[in-house]
Order: structure tokens, then sequence, then C-alpha cells
């Protein structure tokens, strides 16, 4: 196997592990490697080479859609630190618990509302709660002693909480504003 | 048969000599063919200045299939041998299209089976063998043009092709003789003919609307790379579907019935296209049908009327329109352009759809019948190595995700929609019984939950799992997609190390002893023999073996290898090279595996030494031992 197969998504852009990363940084490395890389350059090329370059393209294009937004980075990072998240994690504190269950009673009572600017509020919350979690597991992983890693997960889990509470608030906002048929108005 | 010269280190390879390649828009009404001329993309005509080669192909007996205008010309009088829109049904089986099938005119034999095949007088012909004549026809013109025939040939598919359409496509290719550099999709052709014209920067719409097939794709241009963000679409959506509404609401006028005579079906759907053709020009437009019940019929439409007939059909596009947009993450207010391609939006209904939706007058300054073949004519040039100072990149993307089958009936997305290709992603199963010694995997395409509403690409079975407890296996299912946007899977344990690999073959495709029936069927008709051909590509791969290490040899040799290795390639490639003048097949594949084996170091050296350099210009991390900023 080759270099660029045996390593991790960070050292494959010659990045060092760390969940603070400059994405536009990251796409520039990206796309020169892409053009090396990518199959199109190989067309011509050896069998093994043409072989070898579909691999290491779809690695890259797996590793850059990897790194490139910040919760699956920081997944990515607690695998690579030997604590990968659980999809049902059984130790959540229950302050957040309690959190959790506060926010998606107000998010639906928010839903039924279909007030354009409470919902943008509400939004504008869940991003500063993302940002605040985000600096916290920067922190936390940055001095990564084996103390400090525990806390980490936690963050984790209220980042994607977050996350998906996001996702949640984008699709109500495109079915709220999908445009109506310009046929049949 | 020249040979290479192996160089020596520090000498240049043979100059370059400018290559012929093509690209090739394969459509569901017309085909065309385009290529570089002096350094511009441009159409390549017939011996008559036709550009547009109807996709219609007529089979007679014991004589070749006519392909083009004359095959158009005698839908009527021969309906049943004259094969119009057999894109539609490529890859597919007739009841995946039920329209099709219900105003169809053709017969089809075992109609109930995977494969649909056309009832013809030259006997039975699936829609791989017709669009396999289409590419014939074109590359024939390409030869005529060009001086010989064309070395490489980039071929466009609608971007919501599914994994069983490409193959489909890439096997038509296969059996016209075809060397295809890459599958391309229609709405990146036409972005790269758009983005290289006028240099623009920004995310761009692509509306694509053709006989048969719509998509709407949403790219990034940036620094020479094309990066589709999102694509979506319906691939049985079309002209051909307003012309069926069209003749059925003149039929209707008309007065006739639905039982009519398959002549008189198919000249309505001529007529039809021909109206809705001058309705884009003219407000209104003047019927005449001679084979009315009264005799001769005269009517009229207006455009209005028109509108109120398909409005429905355009509105269908919308929805796509708006997941892709959706899918992208792109606000509306970030597109820079709207580009529209395909001639079914000529039709000002549409064009009005667009706009409106979009937000914005759309860009039609070239072309939309020939934009999509230019595109593929830039890529074909840049793939064959005719640019190599080139940094256009195009990073695509798959429309649809693929996924497992799992217990209950239920699809397991592993790789989702709009994954950039090449891709790879795997994925851990495990055993449910006890001792269980097989898995079988059933993998699928599409967006819904339970397996039976979604594409059934493959079936295989991972044997000869260790009898374990149940869960203790782990079985890894890979898929990987290549840059043609062609899946491959396979599946290992991982306990053991037993892999058990395929290549999907799309259920609805055709099996390879298939496939090789169609080959042969082919080469009788041109008089070739099916052993000559075989020898013949084998020895054109071991030649590319050679040519391709050459190179790589006299720009990297020196450098990447030592001398005891250098000299052990030498004497393999030296022996390949003497062995390639005989016919010995067995001796010729064996040595050109031989080659391979001896240059892998090489490869992986080179591809390293490319990423070093491609990180060259970047600060790299000290940990990683490659030196730093």
């Amino acid at each position: 196997m080759n270099t660029v197969l045996r390593q991790d998504h960070f050292a494959l852009f010659g990045l060092t592990p760390g969940f603070d990363l400059d994405t536009s940084d990251l796409y520039r490395r990206y796309r020169d490697l892409q053009r090396t890389l990518h199959p199109d350059r190989f067309v011509g090329a050896s069998a093994q080479e043409r072989r070898l370059s579909v691999q290491m393209a779809a690695q890259l294009n797996e590793a850059y859609s990897i790194l490139s937004h910040s919760l699956s980075r920081a997944r990515y990072l607690l695998e690579c630190l030997g604590l990968p998240p659980q999809s049902n994690p059984k130790d959540l504190d229950i302050e957040f618990l309690q959190e959790q269950i506060l926010l998606r009673e107000e998010w639906e009572d928010i839903r039924r509302m279909r007030d354009q600017a409470v919902m943008a509020a509400f939004q504008r919350d869940i991003k500063r709660r993302v940002e605040a979690e985000e600096t916290e597991f920067l922190q936390l992983t940055a001095n990564a002693s084996a103390g400090g890693l525990d806390p980490a997960l936690q963050v984790f889990y209220r980042m994607q909480f977050y996350h998906r509470q996001l996702e949640d608030c984008q699709l109500q906002h495109s079915e709220n504003t999908r445009q109506h048929d310009p046929l049949t108005d | 048969m020249t040979l290479l010269q192996i160089s020596e280190p520090g000498q240049s390879p043979e100059p370059h000599q400018s290559r012929r390649a093509v690209g090739i828009d394969l459509g569901t009404t017309h085909s065309l063919v385009a290529t570089m001329i002096d350094g511009q993309p441009g159409t390549i005509a017939d011996a008559e200045g036709r550009v547009l080669l109807p996709s219609v192909v007529r089979y007679r007996p014991d004589t070749a299939a006519i392909v083009g205008d004359s095959a158009r010309a005698a839908q009527s009088e021969d309906p049943l041998n004259t094969l119009a829109s057999v894109k539609r049904l490529i890859g597919r089986s007739i009841d995946e299209l039920p329209d099709f099938a219900n105003r169809s005119h053709y017969e089809f034999v075992d109609a109930d089976s995977a494969m649909p095949r056309f009832a013809t007088v030259a006997g039975p012909i699936s829609p791989v063998q017709a669009s396999a004549e289409i590419l014939g026809a074109l590359a024939r013109r390409a030869n005529e043009s060009l001086g010989g025939d064309p070395e490489g040939v980039v071929i466009t598919v609608p971007a919501y092709f599914d994994d069983a359409q490409r193959q489909a496509t890439a096997d038509a290719a296969r059996i016209a003789g075809l060397n295809v550099l890459r599958l391309l999709n229609e709405p990146t052709a036409a972005a790269v003919a758009y983005g290289l014209d006028r240099g623009g920067e920004g995310v761009h719409a692509v509306y694509d609307l053709g006989g048969g097939t719509f998509d709407v794709s949403i790219l990034r241009f940036s620094k020479g790379v094309f990066e589709v963000l999102a694509t979506a679409g319906d691939s049985a959506l079309g002209g051909d579907d307003i012309d069926a509404r069209l003749a059925d609401w003149i039929k209707a006028q008309a007065g006739l019935g639905d039982d009519l005579e398959r002549g008189l079906q198919r000249h309505l759907l001529s007529l039809a296209r021909s109206v809705k053709e001058g309705l884009s020009e003219h407000a209104e437009m003047d019927i005449e049908l001679e084979q009315a019940p009264q005799g001769r019929w005269l009517g009229r439409i207006t455009r209005g009327q028109f509108d109120a007939l398909i409005s429905d059909l355009v509105e269908r596009t919308l929805s796509p329109c708006q997941q892709a947009v959706n899918d992208a993450g792109i606000g509306m207010d970030e597109l820079t352009e709207v580009i529209l391609v395909g001639g079914s939006t000529r039709m000002p209904l549409v064009r009005e759809a667009v706009e409106q939706f979009f937000g914005r007058p759309p860009h039609v300054e070239i072309d939309p019948d020939r934009v999509v073949a230019l595109g593929a004519a830039i890529q074909a040039d840049i793939l064959i190595g005719n640019k190599p100072d080139s940094d256009m990149l195009l990073l695509d993307v798959i429309p649809l995700s693929l996924g497992i089958e799992t217990m209950g009936g239920l699809t397991e997305k592993i790789m989702p929609r709009n994954t950039t290709i090449p891709a790879v992603r795997a994925q851990d199963f495990t055993t449910y019984k006890d001792g269980q010694t097989g898995l079988s995997l059933h993998v699928l395409q599409g967006e819904r939950e339970l397996v039976r509403d979604n594409r059934s690409l493959a079936r295989f079975e991972l044997k000869g799992i260790p009898p374990m407890v149940a869960g203790a296996a782990r079985i890894r299912v890979t898929f990987q997609v290549d840059a043609d946007g062609l899946l491959s899977v396979s599946a290992r344990e991982q306990t053991q190390g037993i892999e058990s690999r395929i290549e999907v073959k799309p259920s609805y495709g055709l099996g390879d002893t298939e496939i090789e029936a169609m080959l042969t069927a082919a080469m009788d008709h041109a008089g070739e023999d099916m052993g000559q051909r075989r020898l013949r590509e084998l020895k054109l791969e071991a030649e590319q073996a050679i040519e391709a290490l050459a190179a790589a040899l006299s720009k990297d040799g020196s450098r990447l290898l030592n001398s005891d290795e250098r000299a052990e390639i030498d004497a393999s490639l030296t022996r390949l090279q003497e062995i390639n003048l005989g016919s010995d097949e067995a001796a010729i594949r064996a040595a050109t595996e031989a080659l391979e084996q001896v240059s892998t170091v090489f490869a992986q050296r080179r591809m390293d030494d490319a990423v070093r350099s491609a990180l060259a210009g970047h600060g790299v991390a000290e940990f990683s031992g490659e030196g730093h900023a």
C-alpha cells in the first residue's frame, strides 16, 4: 500500500491533526492534490497507476468531505484519539438530557407558529451554542491529556445535537419558503 | 505497429503529436459528434452538411442497419423495424416505463424479461445494440472528417442516469468498438463549454431538458475546477412526453380513436413534434392530418392552448431544481448564472418557468442542441493528452444514493447521493445466525427506504465465512465508484480475510456472455473475426502499457529507481516488446501482467512523489517527515 492510502486524513493534506483548521486552506490543498491525482490525469497511464489514481482520488474525496465539516472533523478526531463516539450514547449527563427535551419542546412550538422572525432568532441561538461548544471542543482536544478527552466526547454529543437541530431548522425554512409554482399561480 | 524505444534518462520521449479525440452526445432524439479544431471545439457534419444525426435506427433483413435521417423518414412506413428514442429504454426494463410501453407502437420479444428486445426483421434487437449502431455511425462520420478512427471518445450521459443505464451505455460503446475515455454527465459537459467560453467563475445552474431526460446540476467553477455540488432530475421526462401529449390532443380533435395502426400512430408523433417546434417561433400553428376518419382534417392550436396542455410536464422539472438547490447548500442569490441545455428548452414556456424559478434570465448563447457535444470534445482532447498543460478538472457526483438491503426489506444507504466521485465507502455487517457461512448482499440505488422502491443493481453472495456465533463475524462491504460513475462492490470477512469480489453488473443490463454474443454479431456484419479483434485489442493494450511505462521511466526513472530496480523493469519491458511482435495471446497477456507486477513499486513512488509536489506550495506539517514550509 502506498503512503497516501496509509496516511490519516490530516496527513494526506500535509496537516497536523487538530480541530482548528482553515477550511479555505484545506480546499486549496484538496484542489491541488486532486489536480494531480484525479483519474482524468491518468487516462494514458499504466493499468496500476490508473487503479492507484482511482483509489487515491476516492480517498482524497472522502478525507476532504470529513475534514471540511466541523462535526465530522470532530468525530474523526475523536476516532483518531481512540475515543469513537457511540451512535446511541448511554452516559450523557443529565443536564444536557433535560436541555434537549426543553429545546425540542421550544422547537415544536416555533414550528407551529411559522413566524419567520422567531424561527430566525431560534436558529441564531442554536448557532451561538454550536460555536461555544466548538470553542470548548478545540480547547479540550488541543491539550489532549487523557483526562481532557472524556469531556470532549460529551461536548461532541452536544455539538451533534445542535447540528441536527440546525438541519431541522433549515429543512423547515426551505419548506416554508418554497417558491410557489410559477405555472400554477 | 511502431514500437517505442525506451528513452534514456534525460532524453525526451517522442515529439508530441495530436491524437484524434471526439466527444459524442448520444441523445434520445438526435446525436452528434464534436472535436477540437484549431483549439476550438466544433461539431462534425456529415457529407451533406448535417450536424444532428437523428437517433433513429432502421433494421432491414440481411443488410446493415440504417441510422439517421433516412431511417427517420421511414418511421411511418416501417414502424416496427425503425427504432427511435431507444435511450429511454437503455439499461431498463419495459415495466419501469409504463408510458413508453403504452404508447409504443413497437413489438417486444419477451416483454417481461429484464432486458427488453425489439422484434425486428433483423431479429431481436436490444436498446444497447441500437445505441451501438448510432455510436458507430458517428464514429464513421468522425473517421471521414479526421482521416482516421477516433483514438478515444468521451460519451455523455444524463447526470441522473443510474448505474445500470451508465453500464448499458458503456456496453454499447464496447459493441461499437470505441475506446471510451470517460462517461461524462451532460450538464457538466455543457458547463465546460460555457465556462471555458466565457471564463465565468461562480456557481452555475444547468437546466437540461432533452428529448427523453431531464437533469439539473449546480456547479461551482473556480480556477479551472468544475465542481458539481448537487444534481437531480428525472431520467424519463423530456420532449418525447410533450410530443405524446400533443399527439393525443390532435388525435382527440381529429376524432381518431385510440386503436390506431402503427404507422399512423408514428406519424402523429412526428406531426406533433413539428407543430411543437413551430410553436416556439409562432403564436399559433395550423395542423393538417390526411388520415382522419372523415378524410382530411384541418386544425389550429395556439401557444396558450399548447402551454396549458403541457404545463404539468414543465412543472415536474421544478421540484428536482428545488432539490438540487437545497442539496447544494446554496441560496438562490448565490447563483451566478443559469444555463439552458437541450432542444426542449427552446419552448417559451420552459424558459419562462426557469426564469421565474431561478429569478433571472437564463443563458442560451450556445446552441442548446450542440453545447453538450462541444463540452465533451473539450474534455476528450484533454483526457487523451493533447493538452498536457491544461489545469482543467471536473469533479462530478453520483446522482442517487447507493446502499444494501438489510433485514425487513429496508435499504441501508452506504454512499449518499451527491457524493463526489471517484468515491469509496465501506460499512461493516455481521451474521445473524450461529454458524452462518454465507451472506447474501443485495445492492440498491435510490433514495427510498423500502427495497422494492429502489433500483436493484446486483445480488451476490459472500461464501465460506468460517462458522462463528451470530454477530461475531465482521464483514466489510466496500463500494467504489470510479470517475465514470460506475460502481464496483466487494465484500470481505475481516477476521479471516476471505474475499469475494464482484464488479456489479446491473440486473437490467447484459451479462458478459450476452455482450460477447452481440460483439460477435456486430463483427459478423462488419466482416470481422472475433479472435482477430481480441488479439488486436490485447496487442494494443500491451502497446499502451509499454508506451505509458516508457514515458514514466524517461520522466522519473533515474530519480525514483535504483539501478537494480531499473534494470529489472527494463528487462521486463524489452520482453513484452519482443513478445508483442508475435501473436501468442497467452504469452502477451502473461508478459503484460509481469510488467505490471515488476513496476508496481515504481507506480507507487510516482504517486507519492506527485502528492509531495502538489503540496509543495503549501505549508507541510513537520511530523509527516516530508519537509516543511
